[in-house]
C-alpha cells in the first residue's frame, strides 16, 4: 500500500514538472484589467483518441517527441471515445499508442501529424487489412444552422460492409447520411433537431446493423457516430459535443462593490459580490467584447476589453486590480502563529492579531 | 485540480497537498497553474508561500474521481483564504416509476443494468451516468433488454446537469418522460420544491393541468400540463400543502411538509390503478449544485 502511494505520488510529481514550465510563461504575458486564465496545459489545439481496434487490449497514447513524450491517456479500453486534450501543435504532432504499461519502443501506432493550431481533431486506432491502423478526422468547431444538429458517421468496423448508411427509420425518405466509406473521413449533415429512430444499415438499406431508438438530437450541438467491432464485438458509440465557448466569471477585486458583467454590451451576470465565480456561461466562439459595470452604472470600470474564446474550450475571466499591487505588499512570514478557525456564518471581522499583522511594515 | 492566485498582495504559492508539491514552480498573482491529476481522496490543501508559510489550508478536502477542483486564493494577504469550486464531468440521472399497471422494472444505460427490481412509485438516487448520447432501456425484471424494451429512448445528457427519467401511463402504452432537473441551490433560507406531472388520469379532465396551492394560501403552480415540471422556491419552513387538478378537485393534501433551506422537496402527481395520487421525496446533497460548494476555512 505503501509503495503504491509513493508511485503516485512520484508520478504526480512528474506530470508536475512537466507543467511548471507553460505555468512560467502564463505569468509572464501579464495584460491588465481583465485577465483571461485559461489552463496552460491545455493548448489550443485539441485531439481525442477513440479505440476502435477490437482485438487490441487496452493502450496508453502519448504525444511528443522523446525525451519530451507525454502520455497523455492511460489504459483506454476498446469503445471508447475520449474527450478533447490540449496538445502543443508545434513539438507535440507525433503520435503514439502504446499497450497499456508498455514503452513506447513497443508502440503499435507511431505517426507525426501536422496539426493546425486551434483546431480540433479525431485520431483513432482502427483496424485496415487485419492490423491495427490509425484514422484521422479534422473535427468542426462550427455551430451548425439555427434549430440543427450536426451528425457524423464514422465507419471502423473492419467486417460490416462498406459504405454504411445512416437512415431514419420512421421517415418516407429515410437517408440521413450515404456512404460512410470504412475508414475515411466522413461527411457531416446537419439535421432539424428532434427526436429520430435511427439505423446504421449497408449501402442499399437491406441490412440494418444496429439502431438507436427515439434519439433526441439538440439544436446546436454536434453528434458524432462510430460504427466499429466486429461479429460480437460490433457496436455504436458515440459523442456529443457543443461549439460553444464556456466562461466564467470570478470578481476578485478585493474591497470592491458588485459589479455587472457585459458580454458585447449585453448584461450576462448582475450584482456579483466579491468573492464569487459565476456557472460557465455558453458564449459563442470568436473576439467578444467584455466589460465589468459597478452593479447597475451603465458605464463600465473595466473595459471594454477584446477577449478571444474558442468552441469547445473553458475560461474564467478574473476580474481584478489593474495596478499591481494595490495595497502594500506583505509576506507571510514563516512561523506564522496558529488561529482559530473561521466557521461559515462568523463574523468576517479580523481577528486582533490579523491587525497587527496588517499594520505591520511592508516588507519588500 | 489547479491553483488560482487572486490575492493581490501575495507572493507566489505553491500548492500542496498532504505535503506534496502539486508543482514545481509556485503561482504568482494574477494566474493560474495548470491543471494537476490527483489521485481520488482527502487531502489537506495547502498553499504555501516563498518563505515556506502555510497562506491557508483546507483540511480534509475530498476530490472525487471525475471531478474538477479549482482553488482560488483570494483576498488580501491579511484575510487570505481559499474557495474552492467544483466542476462536474458526469451527467446525474435518476429513475422514476410511475406506471401503476406494470410489473416491477430493470433500468439499462445503454448495455448495463443500472437498476433491478425496480417498483411502482419508486423514486431512485442519482445516479452518475457519462454524459452523451445514452440508450436507457426499462424492461420487465430480468427481461433481456435486447428482447423486449419497454421503453427504448436515447436522450442527450450533458455533464453538470441532472436529469429525472420517468415511466409513466399504462403498461400497454407506456412511455418515458425525460426532465432536466432545476438542481440550482435555493437562496438563503429557502427551500426548493420541484412538481412532476405523470398523471393521465388527470390529463383526462378539462383542464388538464395540475396546481399546487399552500392550504388557504398562495398558488406555488398553477396548471402544470402532463410531462412537465415545474421549481420553484419557498421560505424555508413547514407547510400545509395541496396538489389539485387545475379544476380544483384536491388530489392529495399534504400536511406538515417540511422544507429545509438548501434541500429540495419533489412531488410527482402519479396515477394509481384507481386515482391519481402524489408521492414525494425530500433530498439533500444530492440537489446541491456543482458551483456553488464553499469549504469551511480554517486560518493555520
Amino acid at each position: 500500500m505503501k509503495s503504491k502511494l509513493l508511485t503516485l505520488l512520484a508520478a504526480l510529481a512528474v506530470l508536475a514538472g512537466a507543467l511548471a514550465g507553460s505555468a512560467a510563461r502564463a505569468a509572464d504575458e501579464e495584460p491588465q484589467g481583465i485577465k483571461v486564465l485559461r489552463p496552460a496545459a491545455i493548448g489550443d489545439t485539441r485531439i481525442r483518441f477513440v479505440h476502435a481496434s477490437p482485438d487490441t487490449g487496452a493502450v496508453d497514447v502519448y504525444v511528443g517527441n522523446d525525451p519530451n513524450a507525454r502520455r497523455i491517456l492511460a489504459n483506454v479500453p476498446f469503445g471508447t471515445v475520449s474527450d478533447y486534450l490540449g496538445i502543443d501543435p508545434a513539438t507535440e504532432g507525433r503520435l503514439r499508442v502504446v499497450p497499456t504499461g508498455q514503452p513506447l519502443s513497443a508502440a503499435i501506432i507511431n505517426e507525426d501529424r501536422t496539426f493546425a493550431d486551434g483546431e480540433d481533431y479525431t485520431v483513432a486506432a482502427c483496424v485496415s487489412g487485419g492490423s491495427v491502423a490509425f484514422c484521422e478526422a479534422a473535427d468542426q468547431t462550427s455551430a451548425p444552422p439555427a434549430g440543427q444538429a450536426r451528425l457524423r458517421l464514422f465507419h471502423f468496423a473492419p467486417d460490416a460492409p462498406a459504405p454504411l448508411d445512416l437512415r431514419n427509420t420512421a421517415a418516407p425518405d429515410p437517408l440521413i447520411i450515404d456512404d460512410a466509406e470504412r475508414n475515411v473521413e466522413p461527411t457531416p449533415q446537419n439535421i432539424a433537431a428532434g427526436s429520430y429512430n435511427l439505423a446504421v444499415t449497408n449501402a442499399d438499406g437491406s441490412e440494418t446493423l444496429a439502431t438507436l431508438s427515439d434519439v433526441q438530437l439538440q439544436a446546436g450541438k454536434l453528434y458524432d457516430l462510430f460504427a466499429i467491432g466486429s461479429g460480437a464485438t460490433f457496436r455504436l458509440i458515440s459523442s456529443v459535443t457543443e461549439p460553444q465557448a464556456q466562461v466564467r466569471f470570478a470578481h476578485a477585486v478585493v474591497g470592491a462593490p458588485e459589479v455587472d458583467v457585459y458580454v458585447d454590451g449585453t448584461a450576462v451576470l448582475e450584482d456579483v459580490p466579491f468573492f464569487a465565480v459565476s456557472d460557465y456561461l455558453a458564449i459563442a466562439p470568436g473576439s467578444r467584447q467584455v466589460s465589468i459595470n459597478l452593479a447597475g452604472s451603465s458605464t463600465p470600470i473595466i473595459g471594454p476589453e477584446p477577449v478571444t474564446v474558442a468552441a469547445g474550450r473553458s475560461y474564467t475571466i478574473a476580474a481584478r486590480h489593474r495596478q499591481q499591487p494595490v495595497q502594500p505588499r506583505y509576506h507571510l512570514d514563516a512561523g506564522r502563529p496558529h488561529r482559530a478557525a473561521r466557521r461559515p456564518g462568523q463574523s468576517a471581522a479580523l481577528p486582533p492579531l490579523a491587525r497587527h499583522f496588517a499594520a505591520a511594515p511592508a516588507r519588500q | 485540480m489547479r491553483l488560482f492566485h487572486l490575492s493581490p498582495d501575495t507572493s507566489p504559492l505553491l500548492p500542496r497537498a498532504n505535503n506534496t508539491a502539486l508543482l514545481l514552480t509556485p503561482v504568482s498573482y494574477p494566474s493560474a497553474s495548470p491543471y494537476v491529476e490527483v489521485p481520488a481522496g482527502t487531502y489537506t490543501f495547502r498553499a504555501v508561500t516563498n518563505t515556506g508559510a502555510v497562506a491557508f489550508s483546507l483540511p480534509f478536502l475530498e476530490l472525487e474521481e471525475g471531478r474538477i477542483y479549482d482553488v482560488f486564493a483570494v483576498d488580501q494577504v491579511a484575510r487570505i483564504r481559499g474557495e474552492v469550486r467544483i466542476t462536474d464531468t458526469a451527467a446525474r440521472v435518476r429513475f422514476v416509476h410511475a406506471s401503476p399497471t406494470a410489473s416491477d422494472v430493470d433500468v439499462y444505460v445503454d448495455d448495463d443494468r443500472v437498476l433491478a427490481g425496480v417498483q411502482f412509485q419508486a423514486i431512485g438516487d442519482y445516479l452518475t451516468v457519462q454524459p452523451g448520447l445514452r440508450r436507457i432501456r426499462v424492461v420487465p425484471a430480468g427481461a433481456n433488454p435486447d428482447a423486449v424494451a419497454a421503453i427504448d429512448t436515447t436522450p442527450t445528457f450533458e455533464a453538470g446537469t441532472f436529469y429525472t427519467v420517468a415511466a409513466r401511463n399504462q403498461a400497454s402504452t407506456i412511455v418515458a418522460s425525460v426532465f432536466t432537473d432545476s438542481a440550482g441551490v435555493a437562496a438563503d433560507g429557502r427551500a426548493r420544491v420541484r412538481v412532476y406531472h405523470l398523471s393521465n388520469t388527470v390529463q383526462t379532465l378539462t383542464p388538464a393541468g395540475v396546481d399546487v396551492l399552500i392550504a388557504g394560501g398562495a398558488t406555488l403552480v398553477d396548471n402544470l400540463t402532463l410531462g412537465n415540471s415545474s421549481s420553484l422556491e419557498v421560505d424555508a419552513g413547514t407547510y400545509d400543502l395541496v396538489v389539485a387538478t387545475a379544476n380544483g378537485t384536491p388530489v392529495a393534501p399534504l400536511n406538515d411538509v417540511v422544507a429545509d433551506a438548501r434541500a429540495s422537496y419533489d412531488l410527482f402527481a402519479i396515477d394509481t390503478e384507481a386515482e391519481p395520487t402524489v408521492i414525494t421525496q425530500r433530498s439533500f446533497g444530492q440537489n446541491i449544485p456543482i458551483y456553488d460548494v464553499i469549504l469551511p476555512l480554517l486560518y493555520r
